[in-house]
């Protein structure tokens, strides 16, 4: 444990501290949004939008390194690449006739294939797994800065739309009728969605990512009935989950991201388990 | 003051695809009218809240709504759905449920101090002030009916919608949910959509029957031979001819429609 600490205040080591402070701002927005994703049963839908983000980086890599676009971090592309899959599966969802799950099928695998490609002709050494399960090593300062920019626009977003969200995604007939436009709110969660995945994509990765959104969440619903107290709790566990994690992968010397998920993980079969005995 | 129309259909019309639901449809409902909406299931009675609240579009035909179109209307119409297909573990209170009676297109933010107050004196008027804080799963049928109208009354409408809020109730409490919408309040238009004639509410003063067509009849002149046409002759009816005693001390004959079923 001591040495866990040590090196987080060590000034001359600062991967360990910039991955524990990126968990634990991007803990915020993921319990925020994750609770809605949950409560709407979306799970599979923010999924797709987070595998779909691999395009993304794997295009922006390509084109820094073929093209010269210094100007586009993966951050950039996985950023573009999340938010056009939300807004597509979004407006498919809302078209009658329309098959949902085909979309969400197609951002998926679309998104995963484009980046491997891109990530392939990409010249040097570009290892898929790092953005696949996360690479703390992978982690600059300016993500740090850049996660903060992205915890507070999605908090401040829902801090501001959440009664008309959670009116529209508890009845959205009875909405409608108050002049609620259901699409536009529900693309807004769907938004929001893919900015809180791109938060965490660097620490977690693109796979892992969905399990620090809709774990804690899951968890917290089986303990609390207001939504209010599902959101807290849900940031309260993801705080714990990033904690706990790293200070495991650390201590047992295993990879960060998985890591954190396994932890996730237990604290939701825990709470399984607590469910059945009673 | 019953001069100003609360609702006015002219030629309007309306089917999903090919199907036809509402063919040439012209009545109007005065403002603090008290109608009731009735006719078979699938006669077009749910399309024409609908139409009423903006949530449909009508192929031909005009509506207004208090003189507007129904979309610019629609924070002046409390709607009780007839279904809520709600997710049981969907974590929201009693209380919660009525606050989003508050919420429009301009609700930003948080809930403030008022609308609170609104939404527990809502609750306390359809009897459910003690269920504040219970969670919505977690009511009977009857008690999420009045919970719903609440929702539906705590934004101050002009008018009030119901679409079958018998359909869920056991039969047991049917008569506590009549006692509510008898006691709705009378300043505003009252307007319930029921199949089930013998849950028409004493004080109804008209009754539009709904079958592809609109005709509307005072309640006094319902006969058992208007319900034979408007719902089929496959139909069994039973004229009570028992007098309802109305809020305002006038009684009115209804008639009991049974779709076939064995008593």
């Amino acid at each position: 444990m001591g040495g866990f600490f040590e090196l987080l205040t060590d000034p001359d080591v600062s991967f360990l501290r910039n991955a524990l402070l990126l968990g634990l701002v991007g803990s915020i927005p993921l319990g925020v949004v994750g609770s809605f994703v949950v409560v709407r049963r979306i799970s599979y839908l923010a999924a797709a939008v987070a595998h779909s983000a691999l395009g993304g980086i794997g295009l922006s890599l390509f084109a820094r390194t073929e093209l010269g676009w210094d100007w586009l971090p993966p951050f950039g592309g996985a950023l573009i690449f999340t938010v056009a899959s939300a807004l597509l599966i979004g407006v498919i969802a809302g078209q009658k006739g329309q098959r949902e799950d085909a979309a969400i099928g197609t951002v998926w695998v679309g998104g995963m294939a484009i980046g491997i490609i891109a990530i392939a002709k990409t010249a040097g050494y570009n290892d898929p797994m790092a953005y696949l399960f996360g690479d703390i090593l992978l982690l600059r300062q300016s993500d740090l800065w850049v996660a903060g920019g992205f915890a507070a626009l999605v908090v401040g977003l829902l801090v501001i739309w959440h009664r008309q969200l959670f009116s529209v995604l508890f009845d959205p007939e009875f909405a409608a009728a108050r002049g609620l436009r259901n699409d536009p709110v529900y693309l807004l969660l769907l938004v929001l969605t893919a900015l809180t995945v791109v938060t965490l994509v660097s620490l977690v990765g693109v796979v892992l990512v969905v399990a620090l959104l809709t774990l804690p969440p899951a968890i917290a619903l089986a303990r609390f009935k207001r939504f209010g107290w599902v959101i807290l709790a849900a940031v309260g566990i993801n705080l714990l989950c990033v904690s706990l994690g790293l200070w495991l992968s650390y201590v047992l010397d295993l990879p960060a991201g998985p890591s954190i998920i396994l932890v996730a993980i237990a604290f939701y079969g825990v709470t399984l388990c607590r469910r059945k005995a009673s | 003051m019953k001069s100003q129309p609360a609702v006015c259909f002219q030629g309007v019309s309306f089917g999903y695809g090919s199907e036809a639901v509402l063919t040439d449809v012209d009545f109007d409902i005065l403002a603090s009218d008290n109608v009731c909406v009735v006719g078979p299931n699938g006669g077009g009675k749910t399309t024409l809240l609908k139409l009423m609240l903006g949530l449909l579009k009508p192929d031909s035909g005009h509506i207004r709504v208090f003189g507007q179109q129904p979309e610019k209307m629609q924070g002046a119409l409390g709607y009780v759905p007839q279904h809520m297909h709600f997710d049981p573990v969907f974590p929201v209170r009693a209380l919660d449920v009525v606050l989003m009676g508050r919420v429009g297109r301009g609700s930003f933010g948080f809930a403030t101090r008022e609308d609170r107050k609104l939404a527990e004196a809502a609750l306390d008027q359809v009897g459910q002030a003690a269920q504040a804080q219970a969670q919505f799963s977690e009511l009977s049928g009857g008690q999420r009916q009045a919970v719903l109208i609440a929702r539906a009354l705590v934004g101050a409408p002009r008018a009030i919608l119901l679409d079958e809020p018998d359909a869920h109730i056991d039969p047991g409490r049917r008569d506590k949910l009549k006692q509510l919408l008898d006691f709705l309040p009378t300043d505003i238009t009252r307007i319930l959509v029921s199949h089930n004639m013998d849950f028409v509410v004493s004080s109804v003063e008209k009754v539009i029957c709904v079958h592809r067509h609109v005709h509307v009849h005072p309640t006094s002149e319902l006969t058992a031979e208007r319900i034979r046409n408007l719902f089929g002759s496959d139909l069994r009816l039973v004229r009570h001819d028992r007098d309802h005693p109305s809020a305002a001390g006038h009684h009115h004959p209804l008639v009991d429609v049974d779709q076939g079923g064995p008593h």
